[in-house]
């Protein structure tokens, strides 16, 4: 009887002593680190993650980070900042006495405008039949990952286009350009997806390429309004790029009249931008409608005398033609030449 | 007097680290590697783990030191995105696994990932031990080395090369990726250990269609693969054709024209491949983009005559779809017995081992 009254008496004290604790601690959230306040003791023997985790879940493992004593508190950093939408819960548990948790949110998300598609490439209303690539241009960086239910090209009866595009994410630095290449086997002749499916794009159709508003931005969010483009499709483009056959304005010596050049088809709108150099001349460049022209506006005045364009030779036409060696190249009519040059050049003459 | 006894001791030092240093580890240095993209994954010798980091335009080569043999085991996890993500404090839809690899000493797993979904995500390494515990692969201080890649892109911001496939073959680090605006990418090869500023040789790779139409063609995934005596790789062009190259090709300025062993269908993009043997039979498991997982019977593949007719139906090297195997993204091989895989989708992937079929 009397151990018994012992007992209840030890235990009615434990219990007392653990709200004790419990109620003179707290976890707090200061400058992205998590801390106990008002408790101090020695690491325990298997480490402060046996008494002190942040998770984002019950059932989850806890943040990857480190344990510090800072100014008496013992303090939780985590590996990587807290991120906007997602709660935390702080568990500690001291040995002996009852758990005390806290929860908190991550920062507010920043505001910023909702993403749209600013663009798509090329411009030209009429694609060849074995156009190579798209180029979707957005207002805002956004997400990779699984937006590809969220692309669609659908043909002009509404019917779409069954697995057009190679299933690989291309973006440019920032996720704000997406790259997409049509299926190369579907577009390459002889090949098996060729012979059983046929091309993507049926000379004489029309096209819609869909971003769904569901393609989000890299804050999660849905754009701003779905985006449509339509575009015609014309013959297939087989012949290597030829730049015989461009033409070259005559801007005049001591103006800065624009050196136009105008090529026989349209180009490749992201290999344009960076594609012509004229060596010894700076000065701004544009790319003119449609991808069929390239302007460049001189700082200076034109010098009297010989000119030359540096051309890169990764240059392509709409349907991954290059200069001097198209996209397939037919070896039976067009014995294969492997350009190993990196560059081309054009003179012109200013008087 | 002190000064020489700090100097033999200095020496003692160095001339110890040199004589534990494992060889694969010659050339390397100790520090900070700054990875931008946490890409393919591959491992070489000794523990040596390659990190293709298409941002970045290199492939690093960190020594994990983790060359302690492993006990047989085997994978199963639910949820490993979920998982991952919880541990990075952030949620699954703002991560995504870039690849996974096995190491084959320790048989612990390796995963790479980017934590944020735009162009300023974070690179982090994983390592999951075969006891399902799931640690970071410290990049801040780490013996490691880089290889820059041939012709990094301008930083106009907007050009980039994405590598596809990293592995590691006869002492050179194979490179396979997709430019987002040129579409005949380059194969590179580079030597390892990786030799100052050796930005490796680049390979044109064409693809021949039926003896008739030739393309500059990127290749997307491959697997070191031996025929008889002789190292290839198989090779699988973004177009799907499957094709067998000799390693002993892969030098620096080759133009290299793979033969086709088989032909797998439309609107579908090899993602990765394991070679094994089954009772006495070799075969390659391949994850496809949306044909699933199939199984290529490689038995007399050196001696298939190559597909050069246009075809209209499966042709070449034989294969089954194994249809119990659905959303795979990943698969790695693991063990004689058993590959590696990652399925799912967002928010709901899992990591296991599946036993070869």
């Amino acid at each position: 009887m009397f151990p018994r009254v012992i007992a209840r008496l030890a235990l009615a004290a434990l219990l007392l002593s653990q709200t004790a604790v419990a109620a003179s601690v707290s976890i707090q959230l200061d400058n992205g680190a998590f801390k106990v306040a008002g408790w101090t003791a020695p690491e325990p023997e298997d480490g402060w993650a046996s008494i002190f985790t942040v998770s984002t879940g019950r059932d989850l493992p806890a943040l990857f980070g480190a344990y510090s004593i800072e100014g008496g508190s013992l303090t939780f950093h985590p590996r990587y900042p807290l991120a906007s939408g997602v709660t935390y819960h702080a568990v500690f548990h001291p040995p002996g006495s009852a758990p005390v948790e806290a929860t908190f949110h991550g920062p507010e998300a920043v505001a910023a405008p909702e993403a749209r598609v600013t663009a798509m490439y090329p411009s030209s209303p009429v694609l060849p039949a074995n156009q190579l690539k798209l180029y979707v241009v957005f207002s805002a960086p956004m997400q990779g990952g699984d937006f590809w239910p969220s692309i669609h090209l659908v043909d002009q009866d509404g019917k779409p286009a069954y697995l057009p595009f190679v299933g690989q994410e291309l973006w440019n630095r920032d996720n704000t350009r997406l790259t997409l290449i049509f299926d190369p086997g579907r577009i390459k002749r002889g090949v098996k997806p060729n012979v059983d499916l046929g091309p993507v794009l049926v000379e004489g159709k029309r096209y819609t390429l869909i971003i769904d508003r569901e393609f989000k931005d890299v804050n999660g969010r849905l754009m701003a309004e779905p985006f449509r483009h339509e575009f015609a499709v014309g013959a297939d483009e087989r012949q290597a790029v030829d730049t015989a056959l461009w033409k070259v304005s005559q801007p005049k010596a001591g103006t800065r009249d624009p050196l136009v050049i105008r090529f026989d088809r349209p180009l490749d709108y992201a290999l344009l931008s960076d594609a012509f150099q004229i060596p010894g001349v700076s000065g701004m460049t544009t790319i003119g409608l449609g991808e069929t022209e390239w302007r460049f506006q001189p700082t200076q005045p034109w010098r009297a005398g010989e000119h030359q364009v540096v051309i890169d030779m990764a240059l392509e036409d709409l349907a991954g033609n290059r200069i001097g060696r198209a996209f397939d190249v037919d070896t039976m009519t067009n014995p294969t030449e492997r350009i190993t040059r990196q560059s081309t050049s054009l003179s012109f003459r200013i008087l | 007097m002190k000064l020489s006894r700090l100097l033999v001791l200095t020496l003692f030092v160095s001339v110890s680290a040199l004589v534990v240093a494992a060889p694969a580890a010659t050339g390397m240095t100790v520090g900070k590697v700054d990875v931008k993209s946490a890409g393919p994954l591959a491992f070489g010798p000794d523990g040596v783990l390659f990190i293709g980091d298409s941002l970045g335009a290199k492939v690093v080569a960190i020594d994990t030191g983790d060359t302690k043999a492993g006990a047989p085991a085997s994978v199963n996890v639910q949820g490993i995105d979920g998982k991952i993500a919880a541990a990075l404090g952030t949620a699954a839809d703002q991560i995504s696994i870039r690849d996974i690899v096995t190491n084959p000493i320790s048989k612990n797993v390796y995963i790479s990932v980017n934590r944020g979904r735009g162009g300023d995500a974070k690179a982090v390494i994983l390592k999951l031990d075969t006891a399902g515990k799931l640690s970071e692969v410290g990049l801040d201080n780490v013996k490691y080395a880089v290889a820059e890649l041939p012709n990094p892109p301008a930083q106009n911001n907007q050009k980039t090369n994405t590598i596809t496939q990293v592995r590691y073959v006869d002492g050179k680090v194979l490179v396979a990726g997709l430019s987002n605006e040129e579409f005949s990418s380059n194969m590179k090869v580079i030597p390892f250990p990786f030799a100052p500023a050796d930005r490796g040789a680049l390979i044109e790779m064409y693809h021949g269609s039926h003896a008739r139409y030739e393309t500059n063609s990127p290749i997307r995934t491959f697997v070191p693969y031996t025929i008889g005596k002789e190292q290839f790789i198989l090779a699988a062009y973004t177009c799907t054709p499957l094709v067998k190259i000799p390693v002993s090709e892969l030098k620096s300025g080759a133009k290299i024209q793979g033969t086709t062993i088989a032909e797998m269908g439309a609107g579908n993009q090899p993602l990765d491949m394991v070679a094994y043997k089954k009772n006495g039979h070799e075969y390659i498991l391949m994850a496809n983009s949306s044909h699933g997982v199939t199984k290529l019977d490689m038995a007399n593949v050196g001696t298939y005559k190559p597909i050069t007719t246009p075809i209209s139906d499966v042709a070449g090297v034989p294969f089954t779809t194994i249809s119990e195997l659905k959303n795979v993204k990943h698969l790695q091989a693991y063990d004689d017995q058993q590959a590696l895989v990652l399925s799912g989708s967002s928010g709901a992937m899992d990591l296991r081992t599946i036993a070869l079929p």
